[in-house]
């Protein structure tokens, strides 16, 4: 605002000097004309010319001063500005975390930070006019030779490298080099930009670590599941085929009582061995993020019911689906878990009652699946539904419903290794709902850009 | 051609002797006529039809018919023989059946890239058995045809 007045001056300044010229012109024009009228208007007349010509002179003399009192006003000001920051700067490039360095086209230091100092072990201004190459490892420069030319090139420059302290001591860095000067202006100084990234790095590597050694153990439990469930399953098939062997020579020879010991014998034979493959699949239900792909659940239900037609079309029973959505999952475990479910359902159905059963979804709001599958089956006691997933639980006798009281567990640990939940709801006789509650898609991790 | 001599051996690699019982057991039941010679491991059956293929004097009947071969056996073990068997011109073409207790996906597949002719499972029970050797021995022994002399069909060459 202060600016307006003096601008406006400014503008017609140019023309002012000429002002006292004009009035003293034309009060000589004047004085020539009134000469002939009587002395004292003559008088009057010049005087009145000399002292408005000195007003105006005064008035002009005046303006410039304060023109130019105003002008240096506000170089005062611009310098205290200026002044306010590099105090700023200077305050910020001091007390910054991260190391900044100034070198110049040489690569020598022109100016470096606290943090710069610090990180490699230097009093402050130490490292002035010492070339980089003595803070960098050997075997590392010439990444960061590297980054100066692409910095070069392109203004700025990147590289991670291992740098050496005063100590002789390696740290790892993250080096960001910004080009002063215009882009190809290869004698122009730089800034260097630089982090500790050593725990980073360490921790990098310790988490290498341990996933491969949690991946080798995995492995290892993997063989030792198959190589036991292989193990265990041998003599029991030959303490069945034997038992077949005994039957089919000795049969005439065994009272009734001693074939249905056999029987029994080779019955409990044939559940443990059930026993043991089931127990494999639970073993092998492990979390594999790379076996994830896109799982359209319609298209496993209707997988699922293809392997069961047989046992829909014994009971009679019918499966409604409703609308399901598509999920990120492991396709073989989400079969796995659909035939489960589904296959209690129809097990576990009222005599005389055909089964039916629902399966429906959607996604929430929050990006959460819920699915739920329900039948109108036998039901059990509300008391139960957290027990019923247990692995060797089972509500009924043996002789009512077979089965080796996994099924459940498999379904729960599956759901579980995808992040997710399973609840059961249900009153005898009424039928179960088994609500399943699994996590939206995990973004999928972007590979890391490499540094150049 | 008229089909040579129907052959009645049929060779067994099985270390274990409770299977080597009921596998003689099943085929007594299965197929009398079958001659069943046992070896109790990968070598010893090995050296057996390497001393077939060298001896000219052998009679076509002696030429196995097919060879039942389990996967884990002492010495040399199951996949070992087959590759040898397979990569071996003069015993290429003697049908080599997978009888191992494995249902593995991955033993199935890695042996017929091996070359092996079947792969059975051993079954559980005595009926099945049974079932299986019965029809592994008519298949391979009454139904296909095989080269009538494996040595004088290399010869001619």
């Amino acid at each position: 605002m202060e600016y307006s007045g003096a601008g406006r001056i400014r503008r017609i300044k140019p023309y002012l000097h000429w002002f006292p010229m004009a009035v003293g012109i034309a009060l000589l024009g004047l004085t020539v004309f009134v000469s002939n009228q009587p002395l004292y208007l003559q008088r009057f007349i010049l005087a009145s010319g000399i002292i408005v010509s000195l007003l105006s002179a005064l008035a002009i003399s005046i303006c410039m001063i304060g023109i130019r009192h105003t002008r240096s006003a506000a170089k005062v000001q611009s310098e205290l500005a200026r002044e306010a920051a590099s105090r700023e700067l200077s305050m910020v490039f001091e007390n910054a975390r991260e190391g900044i360095a100034r070198l110049d086209g040489d690569g020598r230091y022109l100016s470096t930070n606290q943090a710069y100092t610090s990180m490699l072990g230097y009093e402050p201004g130490e490292l002035i006019g010492r070339h980089w190459e003595m803070t960098v490892h050997e075997e590392d420069r010439e990444r960061i030779a590297a980054a100066y030319r692409q910095m070069l090139a392109t203004g700025t420059g990147e590289a991670e490298a291992r740098g050496t302290c005063r100590d002789g001591a390696i740290i790892q860095k993250h080096v960001h080099l910004v080009s002063i000067g215009e882009p190809d202006g290869a004698a122009h100084g730089y800034y260097c930009f630089c982090r500790d990234i050593t725990g980073r790095k360490r921790a990098e590597e310790e988490l290498r670590g341990f996933n491969a050694r949690l991946e080798a153990s995995n492995q290892d439990l993997a063989e030792f599941a198959a190589a036991a469930s292989h193990d265990m399953q041998e003599p029991l098939r030959k303490i069945q085929a034997f038992g077949d062997m005994l039957r089919a020579s000795c049969e005439g020879r065994l009272e009734p009582e001693g074939l249905q010991y056999l029987a029994r014998m080779q019955d409990a034979a044939g559940r443990m061995r059930t026993l043991v493959r089931d127990l494999l699949v639970l073993s092998r239900v492990t979390r594999d993020d790379s076996k994830r792909v896109e799982v359209p659940l319609d298209q496993t239900i209707q997988e699922v019911l293809s392997d069961l037609e047989v046992s829909l079309l014994q009971v009679q029973g019918k499966v409604e689906i409703g609308e399901l959505p598509k999920i990120d999952a492991d396709p073989t475990q989400m079969r796995q878990l659909f035939q489960n479910l589904i296959g209690n359902a129809l097990k576990f159905h009222r005599k005389g009652d055909p089964p039916v059963v629902e399966i429906s979804g959607k996604t929430g709001n929050d990006g959460r699946y819920r699915i739920s599958v329900r039948d109108n089956g036998v039901g059990f006691e509300e008391q139960y539904a957290e027990q019923i997933f247990a692995p060797f639980r089972r509500l009924h006798g043996r002789g009512e419903y077979e089965g080796t009281g996994l099924g459940l567990a498999v379904c729960r640990r599956i759901v579980e290794r995808h992040g997710g939940s399973i609840s059961a709801r249900s009153l005898p006789g009424k039928g179960s709902t088994f609500l399943i509650e699994l996590p939206a898609m995990p973004a999928k991790a972007t590979p890391k850009r490499g540094n150049p | 051609m008229t089909l040579a001599t129907p052959r009645t051996t049929v060779l067994l690699a099985e270390d274990d002797s409770e299977d080597w019982i009921l596998t003689k057991a099943a085929f007594a039941r299965a197929n009398p006529a079958v001659q069943l010679e046992r070896f109790p491991n990968g070598l010893e059956l090995l050296n057996h039809v390497l001393r077939l293929r060298r001896d000219d004097s052998m009679h076509d009947a002696i030429w196995p018919g097919f060879i039942l071969l389990d996967l884990n056996m002492p010495k040399l073990d199951g996949w070992e023989v087959l590759s040898q068997i397979k990569s071996d011109p003069r015993l290429r073409s003697i049908p080599v059946v997978i009888f191992s207790t494995s249902n593995s996906i991955r033993d199935v597949w890695r042996a017929y890239q091996s070359g092996a002719n079947s792969f059975l499972t051993k079954p559980a029970s005595l009926q099945d058995l049974i079932q299986a050797v019965g029809i592994s021995a008519k298949y391979w022994l009454e139904t296909v045809q095989q080269p009538p002399d494996e040595r004088q069909a290399f010869l001619s060459e």
